[in-house]
């Protein structure tokens, strides 16, 4: 469980740091909507255990972005509740599933957002301009990255399960 | 019949005195040689059973010297990489150093310690804060052109949205035709430079910079280079897309100008 709270801080790190180097499109990975997405998905977690994890990850996404503090928070317990929902009906513990699921994710936490931007803050964000400008990129660049980082975290996560 | 014999064991002990001066005097080299090398054979025998052992040693001690010598190459390449980001650094601080001679701003250098961590803004934190001598809404800008405004305070850090964050409005011309529009961000890295006039002449290539009319920018900073223009859905306006001439995925060094 440890595990997951050190990954976000080191996925933080990497996404505010390091990947601006190698952004595609001035777009980077969304490591952390993976890990929530993961977390929620592929352990069964109680629900409790999951919106902690959403709320901390929610938390490290508000304090380095410069948005109001909380809407990254809100979009990820929205996340995390449905995550946890669809998991609990259809949990397979099998990585192919994890693709389609984030791919979900990621359009959820766009709509997710433009929604909050739209109702709390009275602007006018297109959830289409978003999807092209960022959400396409940032789905189809974390999904490399996912083939990287997700044997480590399986196996720590795994190790320190079981 | 005494006699014969004691003649015959005469010759023949001469003759085997004589054999031997003969063999003594004509195959003395070649017995010398037999002599030596039997005598040799012990020797190189031990010599032999020291040799493999000789060159364990000084294999080893070569591995040894390899392996310092490697270690010691490692070093030297990474002072190497050192040195040579410093004389960049160095080159980069200078530029802005110059700049912030020639300019007549008031102005705070800043180093950039994080980007936002969210594909939805675009923004960056620097080290400087309140305490510096920051306000609300300064810009930033570095020797290259405008890179953003500041947005949130802190005593000693400071939030900064970039040029490409949706958020962002500036006035902003066309240096060559004086065409007057709103530069505002488009996430992609770019900008939009909307509500141009129609009959205004803006082409591909022109140079953007800031308008400076009870703005918060300082007239004539470089924004960046048309890229592309087009009619507004409307088809009232024109509007032109702006690729920044500061490079904000790598941004290290900025300047706040705190007075213009």
């Amino acid at each position: 469980m440890m595990w997951f709270y050190i990954f976000a801080l080191i996925f933080i790190f990497l996404e505010t740091a390091f990947f601006n180097h190698f952004a595609i499109f001035s777009i980077r990975p969304n490591l952390i909507l993976f890990l929530v997405t993961f977390f929620s998905f592929y352990f069964n977690f109680d629900i409790i255990k999951v919106l902690l994890f959403c709320l901390f990850c929610g938390f490290l996404k508000d304090i380095f972005s410069v948005g109001p503090l909380g809407t990254q928070m809100l979009v990820f317990i929205c996340l995390g509740i449905v995550l946890s929902y669809v998991s609990r009906k259809f949990l397979r513990y099998n990585w192919i599933f994890i693709i389609p699921l984030y791919i979900f994710a990621t359009i959820g936490q766009g709509v997710i957002y433009v929604l909050i931007q739209n109702i709390f803050f009275e602007r006018s964000l297109s959830l289409l301009y978003m999807f092209w400008r960022v959400l396409i990129w940032e789905m189809a660049y974390s999904l490399i990255i996912f083939f990287i980082f997700f044997r480590p975290i399986k196996k720590c996560a795994i190790d320190k399960l079981t | 019949m005494e006699k014969k014999k004691k003649t015959i064991l005469l010759c023949f002990i001469l003759l085997i005195g004589a054999s031997l001066l003969i063999k003594s005097v004509l195959v003395s080299n070649i017995s010398k040689n037999i002599t030596l090398g039997l005598s040799k054979l012990p020797l190189k025998l031990v010599g032999l059973s020291f040799l493999p052992a000789e060159s364990l040693v000084s294999c080893n001690r070569s591995l040894r010297e390899v392996s310092v010598l490697k270690k010691e190459n490692q070093q030297l390449k990474i002072n190497l990489m050192q040195l040579e980001e410093a004389e960049r650094e160095n080159k980069r601080l200078k530029e802005l150093l110059s700049f912030k001679d020639s300019s007549n701003f008031n102005i705070v250098a800043a180093r950039v310690i994080s980007f936002d961590s969210s594909n939805f803004r675009k923004s960056v934190i620097i080290d400087k804060g309140k305490k510096h001598g920051i306000k609300m809404g300064n810009s930033v800008i570095t020797q290259d052109g405008v890179v953003g405004m500041v947005v949130r305070l802190d005593n000693s850090t400071s939030q900064i949205i970039l040029v490409s964050d949706l958020e962002f409005s500036m006035g902003a011309k066309i240096k060559r035709s004086n065409a007057i529009g709103v530069l505002s961000g488009s996430l992609g890295g770019g900008c939009r430079l909307r509500y141009l006039d129609l009959d205004e002449d803006v082409q591909i290539g022109d140079e953007v910079v800031s308008l400076g009319q009870n703005s918060r920018f300082p007239p004539g900073i470089a924004v960046g280079i048309v890229t592309e223009v087009s009619k507004e859905q409307s088809g009232l306006t024109l509007f032109a897309i702006v690729r920044p001439k500061v490079r904000l995925s790598s941004l290290q060094e900025v300047l706040v100008v705190t007075n213009y």
